[in-house]
Protein backbone atom coordinates (compact mmCIF):
# COMPACT_ATOMS: atom_id res chain seq x y z
CA UNK A 1 0.00 0.00 0.00
CA UNK A 2 1.57 2.99 -0.77
CA UNK A 3 1.20 6.62 1.36
CA UNK A 4 -2.04 8.17 -0.52
CA UNK A 5 -3.96 4.74 0.11
CA UNK A 6 -3.03 4.81 3.76
CA UNK A 7 -3.87 8.37 4.06
CA UNK A 8 -7.47 7.56 2.45
CA UNK A 9 -8.33 4.53 4.03
CA UNK A 10 -7.22 6.55 7.35
CA UNK A 11 -9.39 9.27 6.95
CA UNK A 12 -12.59 7.39 6.34
CA UNK A 13 -13.53 6.54 10.24
CA UNK A 14 -12.92 10.28 11.26
CA UNK A 15 -14.94 11.43 8.51
CA UNK A 16 -17.92 9.10 9.39
CA UNK A 17 -17.37 10.09 13.32
CA UNK A 18 -17.04 13.74 12.30
CA UNK A 19 -20.51 12.97 10.60
CA UNK A 20 -22.03 11.38 13.30
CA UNK A 21 -21.22 13.86 15.58
CA UNK A 22 -22.57 16.79 13.54
CA UNK A 23 -26.03 14.83 12.50
CA UNK A 24 -26.69 13.96 16.40
CA UNK A 25 -26.05 17.72 17.33
CA UNK A 26 -28.77 18.42 14.75
CA UNK A 27 -30.78 16.36 15.70
CA UNK A 28 -30.73 17.51 18.98
CA UNK A 29 -30.87 21.05 18.27
CA UNK A 30 -34.23 20.09 15.92
CA UNK A 31 -35.80 18.40 18.88
CA UNK A 32 -35.45 21.18 21.05
CA UNK A 33 -36.66 23.56 18.29
CA UNK A 34 -39.72 21.74 17.82
CA UNK A 35 -40.74 21.10 21.85
CA UNK A 36 -40.10 24.44 21.96
CA UNK A 37 -42.15 25.86 18.91
CA UNK A 38 -44.92 23.27 20.11
CA UNK A 39 -44.83 25.16 23.54
CA UNK A 40 -44.87 28.34 21.78
CA UNK A 41 -48.23 28.00 19.54
CA UNK A 42 -49.79 25.94 22.48
CA UNK A 43 -49.91 29.24 24.77
CA UNK A 44 -52.76 31.57 24.57
CA UNK A 45 -51.20 34.76 24.03
CA UNK A 46 -50.76 36.19 27.56
CA UNK A 47 -52.05 39.26 26.99
CA UNK A 48 -55.75 37.50 25.93
CA UNK A 49 -55.07 35.72 29.29
CA UNK A 50 -54.30 39.07 30.87
CA UNK A 51 -57.73 40.88 29.35
CA UNK A 52 -59.45 37.75 30.24
CA UNK A 53 -58.74 37.62 33.83
CA UNK A 54 -59.25 41.32 34.13
CA UNK A 55 -62.58 41.61 32.92
CA UNK A 56 -64.03 40.37 36.49
CA UNK A 57 -62.49 43.68 38.24
CA UNK A 58 -65.60 45.50 36.50
CA UNK A 59 -68.26 42.61 36.20
CA UNK A 60 -68.69 40.77 39.19
CA UNK A 61 -70.08 42.12 42.60
CA UNK A 62 -66.73 39.75 44.26
CA UNK A 63 -64.76 42.16 43.01
CA UNK A 64 -65.04 46.06 42.38
CA UNK A 65 -68.96 45.87 40.61
CA UNK A 66 -71.69 48.07 42.19
CA UNK A 67 -74.95 45.96 43.22
CA UNK A 68 -78.10 47.77 43.02
CA UNK A 69 -78.87 47.72 46.70
CA UNK A 70 -82.87 47.73 46.03
CA UNK A 71 -82.96 45.38 42.86
CA UNK A 72 -79.70 43.13 43.48
CA UNK A 73 -78.56 44.02 39.97
CA UNK A 74 -75.21 44.14 39.18
CA UNK A 75 -74.19 47.05 37.49
CA UNK A 76 -71.23 46.01 35.01
CA UNK A 77 -68.55 49.00 35.03
CA UNK A 78 -70.11 50.90 37.81
CA UNK A 79 -67.42 50.28 40.77
CA UNK A 80 -68.47 50.80 43.99
CA UNK A 81 -65.25 52.41 46.24
CA UNK A 82 -65.94 50.91 49.50
CA UNK A 83 -64.69 48.06 47.58
CA UNK A 84 -61.76 49.61 46.18
CA UNK A 85 -59.32 48.49 48.74
CA UNK A 86 -56.25 45.52 49.41
CA UNK A 87 -58.47 43.60 51.44
CA UNK A 88 -61.19 42.89 49.43
CA UNK A 89 -59.36 42.52 46.65
CA UNK A 90 -56.54 39.82 47.55
CA UNK A 91 -59.41 38.30 49.89
CA UNK A 92 -62.61 38.48 47.69
CA UNK A 93 -61.69 39.19 44.06
CA UNK A 94 -58.64 37.59 42.79
CA UNK A 95 -56.23 35.88 45.91
CA UNK A 96 -53.12 34.41 44.49
CA UNK A 97 -50.48 32.35 45.55
CA UNK A 98 -47.46 33.54 44.14
CA UNK A 99 -45.69 35.33 41.66
CA UNK A 100 -46.62 32.40 39.13
CA UNK A 101 -49.83 33.91 38.38
CA UNK A 102 -50.78 37.07 36.96
CA UNK A 103 -50.74 39.66 39.62
CA UNK A 104 -52.57 42.96 39.02
CA UNK A 105 -52.24 47.20 39.80
CA UNK A 106 -55.35 49.10 39.54
CA UNK A 107 -55.02 52.54 39.63
CA UNK A 108 -58.70 54.91 39.84
CA UNK A 109 -56.50 57.98 37.52
CA UNK A 110 -58.60 60.83 39.07
CA UNK A 111 -58.90 59.85 42.33
CA UNK A 112 -55.19 59.05 42.30
CA UNK A 113 -55.88 55.92 44.68
CA UNK A 114 -54.38 52.79 43.68
CA UNK A 115 -54.38 48.62 44.86
CA UNK A 116 -52.72 45.36 43.75
CA UNK A 117 -53.08 41.63 44.33
CA UNK A 118 -50.80 40.35 47.08
CA UNK A 119 -48.07 38.97 44.95
CA UNK A 120 -47.50 41.95 42.49
CA UNK A 121 -44.16 42.98 42.54
CA UNK A 122 -44.13 46.50 40.30
CA UNK A 123 -43.29 44.81 36.91
CA UNK A 124 -46.25 46.02 34.68
CA UNK A 125 -46.35 43.85 31.17
CA UNK A 126 -49.58 45.33 29.77
CA UNK A 127 -51.83 48.11 30.65
CA UNK A 128 -55.70 48.10 30.38
CA UNK A 129 -57.61 51.52 30.21
CA UNK A 130 -61.21 51.39 31.17
CA UNK A 131 -63.68 54.19 31.40
CA UNK A 132 -65.98 53.90 34.38
CA UNK A 133 -67.76 54.92 37.06
CA UNK A 134 -67.53 55.08 40.25
CA UNK A 135 -70.15 55.19 43.21
CA UNK A 136 -69.49 56.64 46.32
CA UNK A 137 -72.06 56.55 48.56
CA UNK A 138 -75.08 58.17 46.57
CA UNK A 139 -72.80 60.12 43.92
CA UNK A 140 -71.52 59.18 40.58
CA UNK A 141 -68.73 60.20 38.90
CA UNK A 142 -66.81 59.23 35.63
CA UNK A 143 -63.12 58.14 36.19
CA UNK A 144 -60.50 55.87 34.35
CA UNK A 145 -59.39 52.55 35.92
CA UNK A 146 -55.96 51.81 34.78
CA UNK A 147 -55.15 47.85 35.00
CA UNK A 148 -51.53 46.90 35.21
CA UNK A 149 -50.60 43.41 34.93
CA UNK A 150 -48.01 41.43 36.24
CA UNK A 151 -47.33 38.02 34.08
CA UNK A 152 -45.66 35.58 35.72
CA UNK A 153 -42.30 36.62 37.21
CA UNK B 1 -0.82 -3.54 -3.26
CA UNK B 2 0.60 -1.27 -5.84
CA UNK B 3 -1.32 2.52 -6.79
CA UNK B 4 -3.08 0.92 -9.59
CA UNK B 5 -4.57 -1.83 -7.69
CA UNK B 6 -5.84 0.65 -5.05
CA UNK B 7 -7.13 3.15 -7.46
CA UNK B 8 -8.91 -0.13 -9.02
CA UNK B 9 -10.74 -1.36 -5.79
CA UNK B 10 -11.70 2.24 -4.75
CA UNK B 11 -13.13 2.51 -8.30
CA UNK B 12 -15.54 -0.46 -7.76
CA UNK B 13 -16.60 0.57 -4.50
CA UNK B 14 -17.64 3.88 -5.31
CA UNK B 15 -21.29 3.31 -6.81
CA UNK B 16 -22.06 1.26 -3.79
CA UNK B 17 -20.34 3.91 -1.23
CA UNK B 18 -22.48 6.36 -2.69
CA UNK B 19 -25.95 4.78 -2.20
CA UNK B 20 -25.09 3.54 1.06
CA UNK B 21 -24.38 7.23 2.02
CA UNK B 22 -27.29 8.62 -0.26
CA UNK B 23 -29.42 6.27 1.95
CA UNK B 24 -27.99 7.16 5.12
CA UNK B 25 -28.21 10.49 4.49
CA UNK B 26 -32.30 9.81 3.23
CA UNK B 27 -32.55 8.31 6.30
CA UNK B 28 -31.77 11.00 8.83
CA UNK B 29 -33.25 13.74 6.81
CA UNK B 30 -36.42 11.63 7.56
CA UNK B 31 -36.16 11.28 11.21
CA UNK B 32 -37.02 14.82 11.80
CA UNK B 33 -39.92 15.09 9.58
CA UNK B 34 -41.05 11.84 12.02
CA UNK B 35 -40.59 13.82 15.11
CA UNK B 36 -42.04 16.94 13.62
CA UNK B 37 -45.35 14.78 12.16
CA UNK B 38 -45.63 12.74 15.94
CA UNK B 39 -46.02 16.03 17.99
CA UNK B 40 -48.25 17.97 15.38
CA UNK B 41 -50.50 14.45 15.57
CA UNK B 42 -49.75 13.65 19.17
CA UNK B 43 -52.38 13.14 22.32
CA UNK B 44 -49.72 15.37 23.90
CA UNK B 45 -50.27 18.43 21.85
CA UNK B 46 -54.01 18.48 22.05
CA UNK B 47 -53.91 17.67 25.91
CA UNK B 48 -52.02 20.73 25.90
CA UNK B 49 -53.84 22.62 23.63
CA UNK B 50 -57.06 21.70 25.11
CA UNK B 51 -56.18 22.79 28.64
CA UNK B 52 -55.17 26.43 27.56
CA UNK B 53 -58.71 26.75 25.64
CA UNK B 54 -60.72 24.94 28.52
CA UNK B 55 -58.39 27.56 31.51
CA UNK B 56 -59.71 30.31 29.20
CA UNK B 57 -62.85 29.19 29.02
CA UNK B 58 -63.13 29.08 33.05
CA UNK B 59 -61.49 32.49 33.27
CA UNK B 60 -63.60 33.88 30.80
CA UNK B 61 -66.31 32.50 32.40
CA UNK B 62 -65.74 33.59 35.65
CA UNK B 63 -65.94 37.24 35.02
CA UNK B 64 -69.46 37.15 33.43
CA UNK B 65 -71.93 37.41 36.64
CA UNK B 66 -75.00 34.46 36.06
CA UNK B 67 -75.63 30.97 35.48
CA UNK B 68 -75.29 28.60 31.85
CA UNK B 69 -73.13 26.21 30.51
CA UNK B 70 -71.08 25.96 27.55
CA UNK B 71 -69.85 23.37 25.14
CA UNK B 72 -66.03 22.79 24.22
CA UNK B 73 -65.80 20.08 21.60
CA UNK B 74 -62.74 21.72 19.04
CA UNK B 75 -60.35 18.42 19.97
CA UNK B 76 -61.18 14.58 20.31
CA UNK B 77 -61.04 14.33 23.96
CA UNK B 78 -61.83 10.52 24.10
CA UNK B 79 -58.10 9.83 25.41
CA UNK B 80 -58.22 11.90 27.89
CA UNK B 81 -59.20 12.25 31.69
CA UNK B 82 -60.37 15.39 32.74
CA UNK B 83 -61.02 17.03 36.23
CA UNK B 84 -61.60 20.08 38.25
CA UNK B 85 -60.08 19.55 42.01
CA UNK B 86 -61.36 22.22 44.44
CA UNK B 87 -59.03 21.60 46.75
CA UNK B 88 -56.34 23.11 44.65
CA UNK B 89 -58.80 24.68 42.12
CA UNK B 90 -56.63 23.37 39.51
CA UNK B 91 -58.10 21.98 35.44
CA UNK B 92 -55.89 18.42 35.37
CA UNK B 93 -55.99 16.83 31.93
CA UNK B 94 -54.26 13.54 31.77
CA UNK B 95 -53.72 10.69 29.68
CA UNK B 96 -51.76 7.13 30.46
CA UNK B 97 -48.75 8.54 28.94
CA UNK B 98 -46.63 11.93 29.64
CA UNK B 99 -47.45 14.43 32.10
CA UNK B 100 -50.51 15.85 33.42
CA UNK B 101 -51.18 19.30 32.16
CA UNK B 102 -52.28 21.75 35.21
CA UNK B 103 -54.03 24.59 35.19
CA UNK B 104 -54.71 26.99 38.71
CA UNK B 105 -57.30 29.53 38.65
CA UNK B 106 -57.59 32.42 41.39
CA UNK B 107 -61.44 32.00 42.09
CA UNK B 108 -63.34 34.74 43.77
CA UNK B 109 -65.06 34.58 46.90
CA UNK B 110 -68.05 33.04 46.06
CA UNK B 111 -67.47 31.15 43.07
CA UNK B 112 -66.24 27.16 43.52
CA UNK B 113 -64.97 24.76 41.60
CA UNK B 114 -66.97 21.21 41.98
CA UNK B 115 -65.20 18.07 42.26
CA UNK B 116 -65.93 16.70 38.52
CA UNK B 117 -64.07 13.74 36.93
CA UNK B 118 -64.94 12.76 33.00
CA UNK B 119 -63.23 10.13 31.18
CA UNK B 120 -62.60 9.92 27.36
CA UNK B 121 -65.45 12.34 26.89
CA UNK B 122 -66.81 13.02 22.87
CA UNK B 123 -67.51 16.18 24.44
CA UNK B 124 -67.80 18.31 27.14
CA UNK B 125 -70.11 20.84 29.19
CA UNK B 126 -69.21 23.50 31.75
CA UNK B 127 -71.75 24.20 33.50
CA UNK B 128 -72.28 27.38 36.11
CA UNK B 129 -74.77 27.16 38.23
CA UNK B 130 -75.99 28.17 41.91
CA UNK B 131 -76.47 25.77 44.26
CA UNK B 132 -77.57 27.41 47.66
CA UNK B 133 -75.73 30.90 48.17
CA UNK B 134 -72.37 29.92 46.11
CA UNK B 135 -71.61 29.36 42.28
CA UNK B 136 -70.04 26.51 41.22
CA UNK B 137 -68.18 25.35 38.41
CA UNK B 138 -68.33 21.86 37.05
CA UNK B 139 -67.21 20.10 34.26
CA UNK B 140 -69.29 17.21 32.87
CA UNK B 141 -69.86 14.94 29.20
CA UNK B 142 -72.32 16.47 27.35
CA UNK B 143 -75.83 14.56 27.34
CA UNK B 144 -76.72 13.68 23.70
CA UNK B 145 -78.98 16.78 22.06
CA UNK B 146 -78.39 19.10 24.64
CA UNK B 147 -76.51 21.32 22.07
CA UNK B 148 -79.32 20.45 18.69
CA UNK B 149 -77.88 21.99 15.49
CA UNK B 150 -80.07 24.41 14.13
CA UNK B 151 -82.11 23.20 11.13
Amino acid sequence: MNSRAQISLGNKPLYWGLMLIIFTVILLVFTFVVVHYTAKINQVSPYLKAHTLSLRFTTLPECLAAVDSLTGAVSSGVLDLSKFNENHLRGNCFPTISTQDYNFILKLKRKDISISTLHYRDTIDYTFLLPVLVQEGADLSADNLEIGVQVKI
Amino acid sequence: MNKRAQESIEHENLPFMIIIELIAVLMIISIPFGVANSYGKGAELIKSKAAEDISLLINGWLSVPGVGIIKYSSYNLSALTLSLDPQTNELILSSPSGPDQRRHFSLPQNIFLHLSLVQGPQEICLEKKVVGEKQIILLRECAQNEFPRPN
